[in-house]
């Protein structure tokens, strides 16, 4: 008892005298002295003391901060979905816009716009169906093309939804004609998507890289529709005809949506 | 097979056949036989008749969706049928390796037929070439859709079942 009196004493003059010599210069040297002892020990606490005060405000933190990691998933996640639908959009946009342009050069047509719903079940018949039917006025024979050329002949018509043969079916066939030269030929549909023009005179100058396109050659098609270009010719003195491999204008895996040509009726063959 | 159970699964998989081919069009190489494969199924659980009244049905089916004339499908779906299920009968009991055996023949002998009574129809193409490009890889893709495919019309099969068949 009576040490720990003592002990309270000797606190309460140190004070007293502490507030009272403060003022003195020496005093005041004696605390910088102290101040630069202690610098470095507090310099090397305060990263790691700092990084555990982060830790510690966190850890308290912890429900405010998944509420906004939720809240910025889902915008993300919106974003994305925007993001998409307008890369869709553009595309749309693009495809409509080479619908107009071809539409605007071909003033004289009268085009119906389809999408493409389902194509052969198959790989042997290359075909593929079309959301327009008779109801919107599609007829048997009718052509179907995109700004990119031809796409081929309506086969089936139903009520809402038609059959289209595409020009690369094996039992397709279309008068055609090379766009520079003018030779006439027949290009037939084959296999892995090109075509095979046919018939052509042994006189003509067949080069490859020129577009050939319908002709009005048999009433098929309307004339000047490009059909693909030339990739490759076959010519024998002992044949009597010359043969061209075409590539199609068309990319026929991506078609999504097509036009119909209604203001062309094909010849009726008897 | 309850007929109300099995149509809509053949719609089905008449309507997911075409647009796949659809949606798979960029992607280079052959197509599963969904319904075929179906086909297979109902001759293998349900034996020949079976099998042959479903592949009328599969092939009329896949006839009504394709560009080309009524018969090239539903002929050749009814002998696969039919074989599926004289199959099932022959083996005794149901193998484990048999579905997987007769869906691949019941692929082929379908593109083979198919192909043939096409050509006769008037399409002209390769034979041999479309055998070794359409024909036997698409018989070989559609094992991949067998498990399904044998799963659903299992099931159906047992939800058909009548109580006397159940043996209540």
């Amino acid at each position: 008892m009576r040490l720990r009196n003592s002990l309270l004493a000797l606190a309460a003059v140190v004070a007293l005298s502490g507030v009272l010599l403060a003022q003195l210069p020496q005093v005041a040297q004696i605390e910088g002295i102290a101040a630069e002892v202690l610098a470095p020990i507090q310099r090397a606490l305060s990263g790691p003391l700092s990084s555990l005060g982060d830790i510690l405000s966190t850890v308290g933190r912890v429900a405010e901060l998944k509420a906004e990691n939720d809240r910025l998933h889902s915008e993300v996640e919106a974003l994305r979905t925007a993001s998409v639908r307008v890369q869709e959009l553009e595309h749309l946009n693009a495809d409509l816009r080479a619908q107009l342009g071809y539409q605007q050069a071909h003033p004289e047509q009268r085009l119906l716009q389809a999408n493409v719903i389902a194509r052969e079940p198959d790989d042997l018949i290359h075909s593929l169906t079309i959301d327009r039917g008779a109801g919107d006025g599609l007829v048997e024979g009718m052509t179907v093309v995109t700004p990119a050329g031809l796409v081929g002949r309506l086969l089936t018509v139903g009520p809402y939804s038609s059959k289209v043969l595409l020009i690369t079916d094996s039992k397709s066939s279309v008068s055609g004609v090379v766009a520079t030269t003018r030779a006439q030929g027949m290009v037939y549909g084959r296999r892995h998507r090109q075509l095979t023009m046919r018939y052509i005179d042994q006189m003509e100058k067949i080069e490859v890289e020129q577009w050939v396109v319908t002709s009005s050659l048999g009433g098929g098609f309307p004339p000047g529709i490009p059909i693909g270009k030339v990739v490759s010719v076959r010519q024998r003195d002992v044949e009597p005809f010359q043969e061209a491999t075409i590539e199609p204008g068309v990319d026929f895996a991506r078609l999504e949506t097509v036009m119909v040509i209604t203001s062309f009726l094909p010849v009726r063959k008897e | 097979m309850r007929p109300l159970l099995a149509l809509p699964a053949f719609a089905a998989l008449v309507a997911l056949q075409s647009v796949i081919g659809h949606f798979m069009a960029g992607i280079p190489g052959p197509r599963p036989l969904l319904v075929i494969t179906g086909v297979v199924c109902c001759g293998l659980l349900g034996g020949p008749r079976s099998g042959a009244i479903w592949g009328a049905v599969g092939g009329l089916g896949l006839d009504l969706a394709s560009a080309g004339p009524l018969g090239p499908s539903i002929l050749p779906a009814v002998v696969v049928g039919a074989l599926s299920g004289l199959s099932r009968l022959a083996a005794l009991r149901m193998h484990r390796l048999l579905p997987v055996a007769m869906a691949l023949a019941g692929g082929v002998v379908y593109g083979l037929l198919h192909m043939l009574l096409l050509h006769l129809s008037g399409w002209g193409f390769n034979l041999i070439v479309a055998i070794y490009e359409v024909v036997l890889p698409s018989a070989v893709i559609s094992l991949l859709v067998l498990p399904p495919v044998y799963g659903l019309f299992y099931w159906l099969q047992k939800r058909g079942r009548t109580r006397s068949e159940l043996g209540w």
